[in-house]
């Protein structure tokens, strides 16, 4: 049984155009199952597929992709920092973690870095497609684990912002949950899902993925600034 | 020619004189030549049994004692021959006694009384032993002491006369000075009446000679000479009567004359009043006795002394070797050491047991391991190489013309979830055998997540109530493995079995225990009556299993209102 766990992101407001994926994956023969997963589909078109971190990072940027369907195993950099590398070049981009190992701390790793969702290997073609077409206007559970870990590494003192040119409060605040988001991540890790939340807070279940993904977005955030942190030392 | 008779009676007296006068001063009491025959040993014993001496070391016997007596006796003593001189003698015993030892003799002084046919009534005794206090080794010297006695005369009594005698022990030697004596009848109100008798010894004849005699008094006994009278310089020069016994086989004294002894009352009470001074020791043979004497060299000493008791400076020595106890012999410390290494033996040979024991408890749980892996390894060969198996074959088959299409579609779809499912498998593996995850917050991450995939694909709702945080505690493969086990299964019975709307699991670590409880709102079941295809015996296995890995389990249920198993192991932080 395979999932696909993605948070989805607002329909773009333009008409759809067809959706470019990127495929970061080091083994040749899953490499061209995905990509011919990929083209089995007419709106979707696969614009590039790399077998290392470093190359994905040097080439894909300008092919502008959509989405990104990354490997955890790579090579020399791992799927984790590729993915740090990614979204830091391309904020937009919407990034699928793949393994084969379901490894709540590396999936968490990967969701701190800015990644959007994962899927286990070996995926359907249709599956990946859903997956794609998930990460971009829908959503699929997070599950409890995962959950927990997000309420702890909330839980930490968030690090001082040290990017120069951003704005200290805003990040401030960007990366501090609301109370109810702070509400919507307690129940997720109880267990509750997505229909559940929805119809405790007597809120659409659009709203849930809503505030699932400002989380994310939020743990993107803290993650960056403590990444940062720890290299740089605090601001002085 | 006529000598004139006065000249003549003159020089006559003077002669007399000079030959009647002794010339011995008043104290030339024992001599100062050493006696002819020294004091000895006679013979020494051992809790009764005679010791020999062993040799001699240069003028010494020397006596070895066979073991630590618990008595040693040592008889010695002067010879006693005829014309020796006589002594006082002392004793120690080096390594035990920390000073002289005096022998003991006794002086008396009687106050005797008689009837009208100068037959003895009864009498009274004052007799005294040791030193006078102050006795300084001369009678010129030392100082006087006023004693004083009450006595009832008995009835019948007529007289009363004084005896002073040396008629102690035989070995008695030294002197008693008495400078003065009186008696005084006490009136019944206890004051001194009348005065009965009196004597201070200064008239008499020949007062300032050692062999006077004074008015009243009369030398008696065997040895008479052993009456002397003292003549203590002055001023104002006094005299004094005094008993000297330098001779241990005689008696004598002074005894008041027959018209000098006065007359009593019967019923009276006298008061008898002296001032006398003393030392009085012995010689003759004598028996030391020392008990329990410990290990070691003595040196066993006779000292003479005169019998005024100064010391005249000559010993006579011996050794007595007593031989050490046990534990202070060569032999013994060997021995002790011999026990102490057969001892540290001993305990090493403990301690090799018990690390063999450790080993072999280290080679048990490495058993446990290797049979852990064991156990993989098969899964991994069975699943893993049945599920490859198939999918080879399965692609080989679809690849064949001669297939029908939905045949072959039918192949591909079994070659994917075989491929899926080993993955899985491989996942689980992988996790269990990862020593990364034994530990309490990862085994909770995947217990959750499992859980949570579990219940969902049943339609029933989920509930998971761990705390956001866990103490990062080890939780050993085994110990990780079988709880696993143990909430999977109930998990499964809760899915399969409860028709449940909503199963929980819950998790915690509280003081040293990690707790999971499994429940759900279904059917219940009955413990007892646990009638299952699966054999019956979940229930059984599960508390087996957790109980061999230490921990514990327990299910509580009813019929119709749900069930609860709770699961839960120690935790250290070792």
């Amino acid at each position: 049984m395979t999932r696909a766990t993605t948070v989805p992101s607002p329909a773009p407001a333009t008409a759809p155009a067809r959706i470019r994926v990127g495929i970061v994956e080091d083994d040749p023969g899953t490499r061209q199952a995905l990509a011919g997963s990929l083209r089995g589909d007419p709106d979707v078109d696969c614009v590039g597929s790399y077998a290392s971190a470093e190359e994905a990072v040097r080439e894909l940027p300008e092919r502008r992709p959509d989405v990104v369907i990354m490997d955890v195993n790579l090579p020399g950099r791992d799927g984790v920092q590729c993915v740090r590398d990614l979204v830091a070049r391309l904020p937009a981009v919407q990034v699928v973690m793949l393994t084969v190992y379901d490894n709540t701390d590396v999936i968490f790793q990967s969701l701190a870095a800015g990644a959007k969702g994962y899927l286990l290997k070996p995926i359907r073609a249709a599956q990946l497609l859903a997956a794609v077409r998930d990460v971009i206007g829908g959503g699929a559970p997070l599950t409890s684990n995962i959950a927990r870990k997000l309420v702890q590494a909330f839980a930490e003192p968030a690090a001082a912002p040290v990017a120069r040119d951003a704005d200290p409060e805003r990040e401030a605040l960007e990366a501090a949950l609301s109370p109810r988001e702070r509400e919507v991540l307690e129940l997720l890790a109880r267990g509750y899902l997505y229909k559940e939340i929805a119809s405790h807070f007597k809120v659409s279940y659009s709203t849930v993925h809503t505030h699932i993904e400002r989380i994310y977005h939020k743990l993107h955030v803290r993650s960056r600034a403590q990444a940062v942190a720890k290299l740089y030392g605090p601001k002085g | 020619m006529r000598v004139q008779p006065a000249v003549v009676s003159g020089i006559g007296a003077g002669l007399l004189a000079a030959l009647a006068w002794t010339g011995r001063p008043a104290c030339a009491i024992g001599g100062d030549a050493p006696p002819t025959a020294a004091p000895g040993i006679d013979r020494i014993r051992a809790d009764g049994r005679e010791i020999l001496p062993s040799g001699k070391r240069g003028l010494e016997d020397v006596y070895r004692l066979p073991h630590r007596p618990t008595r040693l006796v040592v008889e010695f003593g002067d010879p006693m021959t005829l014309g020796r001189h006589p002594v006082q003698l002392r004793y120690r015993l080096d390594g035990r006694d920390a000073d002289w030892r005096d022998l003991v003799g006794l002086m008396r002084f009687q106050v005797r009384f008689i009837d009208a046919n100068n037959q003895p009534v009864d009498g009274d005794e004052s007799s005294v032993e040791g030193r006078s206090p102050g006795w300084t080794g001369q009678i010129e010297t030392s100082p006087f002491q006023s004693r004083s006695k009450r006595i009832t005369v008995p009835p019948r009594a007529a007289k009363l006369m004084l005896w002073l005698i040396s008629a102690g022990p035989q070995e008695t030697t030294g002197v008693r000075v008495f400078e003065s004596i009186r008696i005084s009848a006490v009136g019944s109100d206890g004051t001194t009446g009348r005065e009965v008798f009196r004597s201070d010894f200064e008239t008499g004849s020949d007062l300032d000679d050692p062999f006077g005699v004074p008015r009243g008094w009369e030398r008696d006994g065997t040895k008479p000479g052993m009456g002397r009278v003292v003549r203590l310089p002055g001023p104002p020069v006094r005299h004094a009567l005094a008993l000297v016994d330098e001779d241990p086989r005689g008696l004598g004294g002074w005894i008041t004359g027959a018209e000098a002894s006065p007359p009593v009352t019967p019923g009276e009470t006298l008061l008898v009043e002296w001032r006398e001074l003393y030392n009085v020791g012995a010689g003759g043979r004598h028996a030391a006795v020392y008990d329990d004497l410990g290990g070691g060299e003595y040196r066993f000493r006779i000292g003479e002394c005169s019998p005024l008791g100064v010391p005249r400076g000559s010993e006579t020595t011996a050794v007595i070797e007593v031989p050490p106890p046990v534990w202070a012999r060569p032999w013994f410390w060997a021995a002790a050491a011999a026990g102490a290494t057969a001892l540290v033996a001993l305990a090493g040979r403990q301690l090799t047991r018990r690390r063999m024991q450790r080993q072999l408890a280290l080679a048990e749980r490495r058993q446990l391991i290797a049979a852990d892996r064991m156990r993989i390894a098969q899964d991994l060969h069975d699943d893993l190489g049945a599920n490859l198996t198939r999918i080879g074959m399965l692609s080989d088959l679809v690849r064949s013309p001669t297939i029908p299409p939905d045949e072959s579609r039918r192949y591909l779809e079994e070659i994917f979830e075989s491929a899926t499912g080993l993955a899985r498998h491989l996942n689980e593996i992988v996790w269990a055998i990862s020593p990364h995850n034994d530990a309490v917050e990862p085994f909770s991450a995947y217990l959750c997540k499992y859980a949570q995939d579990f219940v969902a694909s049943s339609g029933a709702r989920c509930r998971i109530d761990i705390p956001d945080r866990l103490p990062d505690l080890p939780l050993p493969a085994n110990v990780r493995h079988t709880l696993f086990l143990a909430a999977k299964e109930a998990l499964h019975n809760a899915v399969r079995h409860a028709r449940a709307g909503t199963i929980s699991l819950r998790l915690d670590v509280v003081t040293d225990r990690l707790t999971v409880v499994v429940a759900d709102d279904g059917c219940g079941i009955d413990p007892a009556a646990d009638r299952r295809p699966t054999g019956g015996k979940g229930l059984a296995n599960m508390h087996n299993r957790m109980r061999d890995v230490g921990g514990e389990f327990v299910c509580e249920s009813r019929p119709g209102a749900g069930t609860s198993i709770r699961l839960s192991v120690p935790v250290s932080p070792s």
